[in-house]
């Protein structure tokens, strides 16, 4: 249980303040993260807070390798990552299944993994019909419920969550809900990023507390919270 | 060199690029036949008809020279905001960034080779063409390909960096445009200045292209070959920059 997944060491992530020639300025950077040190160990559920701007989904995008450290590193000891994402690649005039298809491919499955789990996938979002109509004539609940079912049928070995584990109206809601929390108390590790904490107390077994400073570590799930409120 | 799951995403990408236009317009795939023959329709009508200009042959270097020209400078175009385009998605997911101009290019190739189709035709039609000559279609098509691929690349990569890049891209087109001969013959030109026109490598593509689709002539690979080269190096250089920053670019957009 106790393997690490994700090793972060000195983790430094800046970006570029806006520049002009003509102007003449030096450019000038900003660290959205710095000094940042975390394990993540196989099976656990950590939550990451901390008020806007700290530098969060920054973290998470360094976990799921899509952006460079500028200091530091971070060590995927061979793990599949994912963003649960939930909007990342429709493309409005494709139908439902061509669009679960490429969002697939992008989300790291592999073509005959989707063929497979392609009813599946339409059985779980309840779209019917509408599955082989082009996407721009579905409600944006509609959308989400689509992006919802092909996440969950991804299946990474570590789901990076951002805010939302739920879509859609109510009953669907609590279905994608209980679905999510099921998937991550399962043996799945999972870092939850939110700003509710009725949420992190509920889902994980670890939280740290990210500010400017770098993250706070070696808290409890309460005195993590409690830490986050005083922020 | 290329996952299996990377190039399903590449070719997903293209095909839904082509099917952008057969799904959304009434006439569908239909547009890629009307669209370029209206295109030359145009040119036919001035240039051939009313201003009568060039021999007999020349509305029809023309033909070849500017649905080639269109095939290029479209795939560029569109390649240069291609990654940018794709700011959201790369902000979520990893993808190889070359995936994005690389689709454009073939798309706008895929096109290119079905319009090519039907004039080819036409000119068998009326008598241009040769298969003794057509053999050296391929891999003038080849070089011009390496160019448009590359030149896509190229532009691609460096215009995040520096977006003001895509106000310079047509302005560089424009130019080579006209410095290619895709709208005037050799012979207009003083002989004395011929050798001002070779230096650009895309003029001898143009000139073996009416060649051997018009003229009945062979190219002159010795005259190619530096345009192979400069495909081949920006395809390289284009690549080189996309793979260095690949992990870059979700950061400055």
């Amino acid at each position: 249980m106790n393997d690490v997944v994700i090793s972060i060491k000195n983790l430094g992530i800046r970006y570029k303040k806006r520049g002009s020639l003509v102007r003449g300025k030096k450019t000038q950077y900003y660290w959205a993260l710095r000094g940042v040190n975390l394990e993540i160990k196989k099976g656990e559920v950590l939550g990451v807070i901390g008020v806007n701007g700290a530098g969060k989904s920054t973290l998470l995008k360094a976990m799921n390798q899509i952006i460079k450290p500028d200091e530091g590193e971070v060590i995927n000891r061979g793990y599949s990552t994912a963003l649960l994402s939930i909007s990342a690649g429709f493309i409005g005039y494709l139908s439902g299944r061509e669009n679960a298809i490429l969002n697939g491919l992008l989300l790291g499955m592999s073509k005959g993994d989707i063929t497979e789990k392609i009813e599946d996938i339409k059985a779980l979002s309840e779209i019917g019909d509408f599955f082989e109509q082009p996407i721009y004539t579905y409600s944006s609940g509609m959308k989400s419920r689509l992006g919802f079912s092909v996440a969950y049928y991804t299946d990474p070995d570590v789901i990076l969550v951002d805010e939302v584990i739920s879509v859609g109206d109510r009953s669907f809601k609590e279905k994608s809900s209980r679905l999510m929390k099921e998937r991550i108390k399962s043996d799945k590790t999972v870092v939850v990023v939110s700003h509710s904490m009725s949420l992190i107390k509920d889902l994980c077994t670890r939280v740290v507390v990210i500010d400017k400073k770098g993250i706070v570590d070696r808290l409890s799930v309460e005195e993590a919270i409690a830490k986050y409120n005083k922020l | 060199m290329i996952s299996s799951t990377n190039l399903n995403i590449l070719i997903y990408n293209t095909q839904s690029r082509l099917k952008a236009e057969t799904a959304r317009n009434y006439l569908g795939f239909l547009w890629w036949i009307i669209e370029p023959i209206l295109n030359l329709a145009v040119y036919y009508v001035f240039i051939g008809l009313l201003l009568q200009r060039g021999d007999e042959n020349y509305i029809y270097t023309l033909f070849i020279g500017l649905l080639t020209w269109k095939w290029i400078a479209k795939a560029i175009t569109t390649s240069t905001g291609s990654i940018i385009a794709k700011n959201g998605l790369i902000n979520q997911v990893y993808i190889p960034k070359y995936i994005f101009p690389v689709s454009e290019v073939l798309y706008s190739t895929w096109k290119y080779l079905i319009i090519l189709i039907f004039l080819l035709l036409f000119f068998v039609a009326v008598g241009f063409g040769s298969s003794l000559y057509l053999i050296h279609l391929p891999p003038i098509l080849l070089i011009f390909f390496l160019i448009c691929l590359g030149g896509s690349l190229v532009s691609a990569a460096i215009t995040p960096f520096v977006p003001d890049f895509k106000y310079l891209i047509p302005q560089l087109l424009q130019i080579l445009f006209y410095g290619s001969g895709v709208i005037f013959d050799k012979g207009i030109v003083p002989k004395k200045y011929h050798y001002i026109l070779e230096l650009n490598p895309l003029f001898n593509c143009f000139e073996a292209l009416k060649g051997v689709t018009i003229f009945k002539r062979s190219p002159n690979y010795n005259h190619l070959f530096p345009a192979f080269l400069i495909g081949l190096g920006l395809v390289y250089l284009g690549l080189w920059i996309i793979k260095r920053n690949d992990k870059v670019y979700p950061k400055i957009m």
